[in-house]
């Protein structure tokens, strides 16, 4: 987190939806959380899919030319 | 939070951060060299110098950024559950954090087995990557910065109870 210097503005008009006929206007997820929350399942799939297939998620999994583990130094 | 106490903090708090960035940013050239040089005498020399980066620099950095943000958010109208940005900001935060800690042991273990003299060229060569946590590091890092900068709009259902409860006591006065 950065910064926080600015005061929190109230929401904009756009940004409110109406829930039922006299309600109080009710915040609507905002598409950008929405975005963020599917990019966040799909890693989340993705690292479970790596357990599910056991595959070991560890440094030198997905880096370097070869694509292969590479094997750690024995007591390391 | 008194305004003076208040600057204190984000000043503390963006240059935390934004070191985080740049540490991490450090590191990725250290971890990029030590992942295409086939030098022995670089790959040691990088593994040296990435585990004095990640204890010294980026740990610290990390854990003052987290803590730092704590304190503005909870200390400032903004709270920390009542706006999306400042909420995925700080769950991103911890999340990071986190990865960080649990890798910072790894780091330090290859950078003692590159140290040591005993180390054969051959180990030195097969120590394993760290770019894939510091590549997506750095995104996340990168992702909080845009967050904080541009500040979307959006109230958490949270967040949106709290203004309507502030709203009726003002109204009542």
């Amino acid at each position: 987190m950065q910064t926080m210097a600015d005061e929190p503005n109230e929401p904009a008009a756009d940004e409110r939806t109406t829930v039922g006929s006299g309600a109080e206007p009710a915040p609507r997820t905002p598409r950008w959380v929405i975005a963020l929350g599917i990019i966040a399942m799909v890693l989340i799939l993705a690292v479970a899919a790596q357990f599910v297939l056991g595959l070991q998620h560890e440094p030198g999994l997905h880096g370097g030319a070869n694509e292969q583990p590479v094997p750690r130094i024995a007591g390391s | 939070m008194s305004p003076a106490v208040r600057k204190l903090a984000l000043a503390i708090h963006l240059t935390t951060s934004v070191g985080w960035i740049g540490a991490v940013a450090g590191y990725l050239a250290l971890d990029l060299t030590v992942t295409t040089s086939g030098d022995p005498s670089v790959v040691r020399a990088a593994w040296v110098a990435m585990g004095l980066i990640a204890s010294w620099v980026i740990v610290p950095s990390a854990v003052a950024s987290l803590l730092t943000g704590l304190v503005m958010a909870l200390g400032t109208k903004w709270g920390l559950f009542r706006h999306w940005w400042v909420l995925i900001s700080f769950l991103l935060t911890v999340g990071a954090t986190g990865v960080l800690l649990s890798e910072t042991r790894v780091i330090a273990d290859s950078a003692s087995v590159a140290a040591a003299s005993s180390t054969t060229t051959d180990q030195l060569l097969a120590l394993p990557s760290t770019l894939p946590h510091s590549v997506g590091g750095l995104v996340v890092l990168l992702a909080v910065q845009v967050l904080n900068i541009y500040k979307p709009q959006g109230l958490t259902p949270y967040g949106w109870r709290k203004l309507q409860v502030e709203r009726r006591r003002r109204d009542s006065m």
